[in-house]
């Protein structure tokens, strides 16, 4: 036993020294390993360190909310869930694939082709509802994530669809309003740098003061909802009635230029547009222009009152409905011989117009076009414009004169006609129209507003005044009778334009365009209305379609605007109500 | 004496280091809690929006009126049914001297038709 102790006492010295030189070796690889990790491989090391601990993430843009004058939101944002993979870290892309697209209704040999390979982030699927999300939770896939994306709403649904147009997958601007205004509505997107600890989580967060800075702008319109509102469902039954193609109305306020109500038929809702054409979102009340027929009596009577040329009495031979010209006759619809000027334009008789017209002459008939804002644009703040067609006087032919009078050879824009008569409605200055009336940012500083802008004055006070007065006449008892509004003093002009047949290049005998423009009160102008009802299949004059619903709207926006009726008809409209035996007026009860 | 010195120095070496480290380490809990709040807020934004859409869905002029013309038998007025008086003074005094400018409004008959 001692002897054995002595023994390995004695050997101890060379196992010390191979401890030791163990031990040296041992921390010599670890020196070793230690240099090449930080000073060799520093650079590929401190990238994966990077990687691991930082994160950058791109805060989404908040794009601006678009708000009626009211105050009323039209467009909006909300979050929704997008669907996202990291195809380094898919375990198994093809079972992965198999179940995240039956989930999602995806096309699962192109979702696994994307889920295979060695990238970081790629989209699965954008923008999805909240009970897909809910069930791509519930799979738990590795490498498979959500996160939440910025979509653009419109809560109104199809209301001021063709205005608002929409916005793209990116939150960018596609159309309408929110296209035109994509400089202060579209927020700034940023690259945030996160640092995150060895579970992922977040040490240091975001700067929240910064977040604020990425929300857009807010938008103000001149549109009142409710006004809009009541246009849209006279517009959709009148269209539903009529069994037309389509139709438009514009409400504008004739003061300032502002555009108090805007719609089309047909119409789409900007919530789901990914199944729509071009043609069912364009804005047909800018872009495409159409013959107005009679309602362009107005801008005749306009030039040929201001210039002198004729009088409200002035007598002019009808022709007894009948007037030759170039080779072709022009017909009124009701025969006479001699009719004064206000009697003319009351019952829409062309021969007059063409005669009135003759007499101008093509320059003066141009000018005053021309100074009526026709074949210009408006200036409105809404994409793709229309200038119209109206060629220049050296083209015309031999009847083009007579026939701009009656509304023919000459393409306006809806929105040129009722800025044009809003000019009448003012007495004389026509306005530059708006939509958008101010820009303000998130905490409520004004950022851009817009003042009322004249751009001309292309007829005298007096001129307006007296052609508003024949303008009555035409609603109280010439062809825009339908149009009159109990207890209110209303001016308008019918139109009823033949289509052009665009096989034969002739105009057609079974379409039609219909239409009516008006304003009330006449004494004070709150409002100018365009109807226009496309292909009507029912009789198609201006007055049986779209009077009826210039008269609806209107009636209901005075209410609206909580404008009273005019002394003395407030009797016609008690008589009208004493039906009613409940009507009762309480300023003679309190007395 | 010179023992002391040790002593003192390791306590003030071993306390700078604590301190040290007890600072990075609520720097991390701070931060934790910066961006649980973070969260917090970012889930409240979202109901706000969430809240916002909803309200503007639900006052929409289309579904007050079918509403209330589904639910409570309402329909637009007719001619006459509601009379508005000029609120500026200067109309109604030819009208109604002396007296008050007024909204009148009234139920027709025992039908349910709120003006």
């Amino acid at each position: 036993m001692f002897d054995r102790q002595e023994q390995s006492e004695q050997s101890n010295p060379g196992r010390r020294a191979v401890l030791c030189v163990l031990f040296l070796l041992g921390f010599l690889v670890v020196l070793l390993r230690l240099f090449d990790l930080h000073i060799l491989q520093a650079e590929t090391m401190t990238k994966r360190a990077n990687r691991q601990h930082h994160k950058t993430i791109t805060l989404d843009s908040n794009r601006g909310a678009i708000l009626d004058s009211q105050g009323r939101a039209l467009a909006l944002n909300l979050d929704v869930p997008s669907v996202y993979a990291s195809p380094v870290s898919v375990k198994n892309p093809r079972s992965a694939a198999k179940r995240l697209s039956k989930v999602l209704e995806l096309s699962r040999p192109a979702l696994e082709q994307r889920l295979r390979g060695n990238r970081e982030f790629v989209w699965v699927k954008r923008k999805i509802d909240s009970e897909y999300a809910t069930q791509v939770e519930a799979l738990s896939l590795p490498g498979i994530s959500l996160l939440k994306e910025k979509q653009r709403f419109y809560p109104k649904g199809t209301l001021l669809a063709h205005v608002l147009g929409f916005a793209g997958m990116d939150s960018q601007g596609l159309e309408g309003l929110e296209a035109g205004y994509e400089q202060y509505l579209q927020g700034q997107a940023r690259k945030v740098l996160l640092h995150r600890d060895a579970f992922g989580r977040v040490i240091i967060p975001e700067n929240q003061q910064d977040s604020e800075r990425l929300t857009g702008h807010t938008i103000h319109l001149t549109i009142d909802e409710v006004i809009q509102y009541m246009a849209e469902h006279a517009l959709e039954a009148a269209v539903e009635k009529t069994r037309a193609r389509g139709g438009s109305i514009i409400v504008m306020d004739p003061k300032t230029g502002g555009i108090l109500a805007w719609t089309l038929r047909p119409t789409f809702d900007p919530n789901h547009v990914s199944m729509l054409s071009p043609g069912q979102w364009r804005n047909r009340a800018v872009t495409d222009p159409y013959e107005p027929g009679s309602t362009m009596k107005i801008v005749l009577a306009a030039a040929a009152l201001d210039e002198g040329h004729v009088k409200p009495e002035t007598l002019i031979y009808a022709g007894n409905g009948q007037m030759p010209i170039s080779g072709t006759v022009i017909h009124d619809h009701e025969k006479a011989s001699w009719l004064t000027f206000r009697e003319a334009i009351q019952q829409s008789s062309n021969v007059v117009a063409a005669k009135t017209a003759m007499g101008l002459g093509k320059d003066r008939m141009y000018r005053y076009l021309r100074e009526f804002g026709f074949g210009e644009k408006t200036g409105i703040d809404l994409p793709g414009e229309s200038v119209g067609v109206l060629r220049k006087p050296e083209e015309w032919g031999s009847r083009t004169l007579a026939s701009v009078a009656m509304g023919q050879e000459i393409a306006v824009t809806p929105l040129q006609l009722v800025t044009a008569v809003s000019a009448i409605a003012n007495g004389g200055s026509l306005m530059t129209p708006f939509i958008v009336e101010h820009v303000h940012t998130t905490q409520g500083d004004n950022v851009w507003s817009r003042a009322p802008e004249t751009r001309r004055r292309p007829i005298r006070y007096e001129t307006a005044q007296t052609l508003t007065s024949i303008l009555e006449n035409v609603v109280e008892q010439g062809t825009g009778r339908a149009a009159a509004i109990l207890g209110y003093r209303v001016a308008g002009k019918t139109g009823t334009a033949q289509k052009v047949d665009p096989k034969t290049k002739t105009y057609s005998s079974t379409k039609f365009i219909g239409s009516f423009v008006g304003f009330a009160p006449v004494e004070d102008p709150r409002f100018v209305m365009l109807v226009v009802i496309d292909e009507p299949q029912v009789p198609a004059w201006g007055a049986a379609v779209a009077a009826p619903v210039f008269r609806e709207v209107g009636a209901q926006v005075l209410r609206h605007l909580r404008i009273p009726p005019q002394r003395g008809v407030d009797v016609q409209m008690a008589a009208v109500g004493n039906a009613s035996t409940s009507m009762i007026d309480l300023a003679h009860v309190s007395e | 004496m010179k023992g002391a010195f040790y002593v003192f120095l390791i306590i003030g070496l071993s306390s700078t280091f604590l301190f040290y480290v007890w600072g990075k380490v609520d720097v991390v809990r701070v931060g934790y809690e910066l961006d649980q709040r973070s969260n917090e807020k970012k889930s409240l934004e979202q109901e706000h929006d969430r809240l916002q859409i909803t309200f503007s869905q639900l006052t929409a002029s289309d579904r007050i009126a079918r509403e209330a013309s589904s639910q409570l038998s309402m329909g637009p007025p007719d001619p006459g049914q509601v009379i508005l008086v000029s609120d500026d003074g200067r109309n109604n005094e030819n009208q109604n001297p002396g007296l008050e400018p007024l909204r009148v409004a009234n139920i027709h008959n025992s039908s349910m038709r709120i003006r």
